[in-house]
């Protein structure tokens, strides 16, 4: 099943935060684990990533450094900030709060 | 150039609102993206080739991307006041430049008089108008490259205020036959003025549009117009001095100096990976404008040492106060421009990866 753009584009700051609050990732990484913890439902568009990272990097949200990596080229490596968390924090009790919401009335929609 | 360079390029062309330093981040980080999609595309069984146009395809359009990340890197854009000053800078610095070269020596007694029309010559002839927008343009495209698409009209307000200045007075002193009847003297007044703000801010709008276009052809013949505008520009002003001082010898210094100093321009453009010609021009500024007060400065040091240069002492303050105007705004706008050019300081950021990217 493919993804719709538009659910998309509302959670993927979300599902950023939430996969950096587990550990540090470079956007490629990100991508990939997107992919494949979603079963390929969710592929982003590879270019649109940057931008999104760029602004949550300028929010204060994240922050990059590029870190050695051994016989490779350097990578930007994105980590999450207390700020981060904070946000990371809300938009999950957004989230749930919304889900929960859609839930019930398509529960009730069923009786 | 592989065709992940090139696209990143085309990308990089996109980006000239961001600071360079940030924008060469971008593309780093674009670049190791890149290079590991096609590593792993490749092992899939696709060549190298395939992966690439694969790869590049799927990061998406760069002008798009590139709009995208302008827009998320809101801290990092070039401010827009800047932007306007250098382009001013450029603008007025030859106006000024221009008035210097036309100038009669009676103009030097009074700098007010550089505007009246009928002392710089310009009006008399229809063809001094046509020089006067020739010699201008190279400084709208500058203008243009420096001050980006939102102040495209910047270009050509000073060099169209002054066409408009000096024929307005003409008509006034009784130098030109005034036209017969009210509308024929407002075409005039105001169309020829008109066109003439229009075809240098075209110009300068052409510049931004060259420096970002797609073809890397198209934005390597738009640094060596600048190059080459670069010496022009250099050697008008040291022609405009040395016309000043009466000094035949200056003159040819400014005809002299024009090859090596567009040498120098092209060979830095050649290796300017970056091509961010708004930088490009503001160095231009800094250096014709450094090349300029030396001059000056030299002259005036000959003045204090009381040794006489001829008419020397009859014209060359007002042309050094020009001069002095000229390079101030020059280097303002390059000590602006570097100043706000330097990293923001990342708490997590150590350095920068190599320009040359491996599969990783």
């Amino acid at each position: 099943m493919k993804s719709d753009t538009q659910l998309l584009k509302g959670s993927v700051r979300l599902l950023i935060l939430r996969l950096l609050d587990r550990e540090p990732m470079y956007g490629y990484q990100m991508i990939q684990h997107l992919k494949d913890r979603s079963e390929g439902y969710f592929q982003l568009g590879e270019g649109a990533l940057y931008p999104l990272l760029h602004e949550m990097e300028e929010h204060r949200f994240l922050r990059a450094e590029w870190r050695d990596q051994e016989g490779r080229p350097k990578r930007r490596y994105y980590h999450l900030t207390a700020k981060g968390k904070k946000e990371l924090a809300h938009r999950l009790e957004t989230w749930q709060g919304f889900t929960r919401a859609v839930d019930l009335v398509l529960e009730a929609s069923h009786v | 150039m592989s065709d992940i360079e090139r696209y990143l390029s085309e990308l990089r062309a996109h980006l000239t609102d961001l600071h360079p330093k940030r924008a060469d981040e971008i593309i780093a980080e674009a670049r190791t993206h890149l290079e590991s999609r096609v590593a792993q595309l490749q092992t899939t069984g696709m060549s190298r080739d395939e992966a690439v146009a694969e790869a590049a395809r799927t990061f998406g359009d760069p002008s798009q991307v590139a709009q995208d990340l302008v827009q998320g890197n809101t801290r990092h854009r070039r401010p827009a006041t800047l932007r306007a000053l250098g382009a001013l800078a450029i603008a007025l610095g030859a106006a000024f430049a221009l008035a210097g070269l036309y100038a009669t020596p009676e103009c030097w007694k009074s700098p007010s008089l550089l505007f009246v029309a009928h002392h710089t010559g310009l009006a008399l002839e229809p063809a001094g108008w046509l020089l006067l927008l020739i010699q201008l343009l190279p400084a709208a495209y500058l203008a243009g490259v420096v001050g980006g698409p939102r102040f495209w009209w910047l270009a050509g307000a000073p060099g169209a205020f002054w066409i408009g200045f000096c024929w307005t007075a003409s008509l006034l002193s009784g130098r030109l036959q005034p036209a017969p009847t009210l509308s024929e003297q407002l075409r005039y007044a105001l169309i020829v003025p008109g066109l003439a703000a229009l075809v240098l801010a075209a110009t300068g709008r052409l510049g931004v549009g060259l420096a970002a276009s797609r073809s890397r052809l198209l934005r390597r013949a738009a640094q060596a117009i600048t190059a080459i505008c670069a010496a022009y520009v250099l050697s008008l002003g040291l022609l405009a001095l040395g016309r000043a001082l009466d000094s035949p010898e200056a003159q040819s210094l400014g005809a002299a100096v024009a090859v090596p100093v567009a040498l120098i321009f092209a060979a830095a453009a050649r290796h300017d990976r970056r091509l961010d010609p708004r930088a490009f021009a503001i160095l231009f500024a800094g250096v014709s404008a450094a090349g300029i007060l030396l001059v000056g400065t030299v002259a005036l040091f000959f003045l204090s040492l009381g040794v006489s240069l001829g008419v020397l002492g009859q014209h060359t303050a007002p042309s050094l106060a020009v001069a002095a105007v000229t390079s101030a705004l020059g280097l303002l706008a390059a000590l602006i421009y570097w100043r706000r050019t330097q990293p923001e300081p990342s708490p997590g950021q150590s350095n920068l990866p190599p320009a040359s990217g491996h599969p990783g």
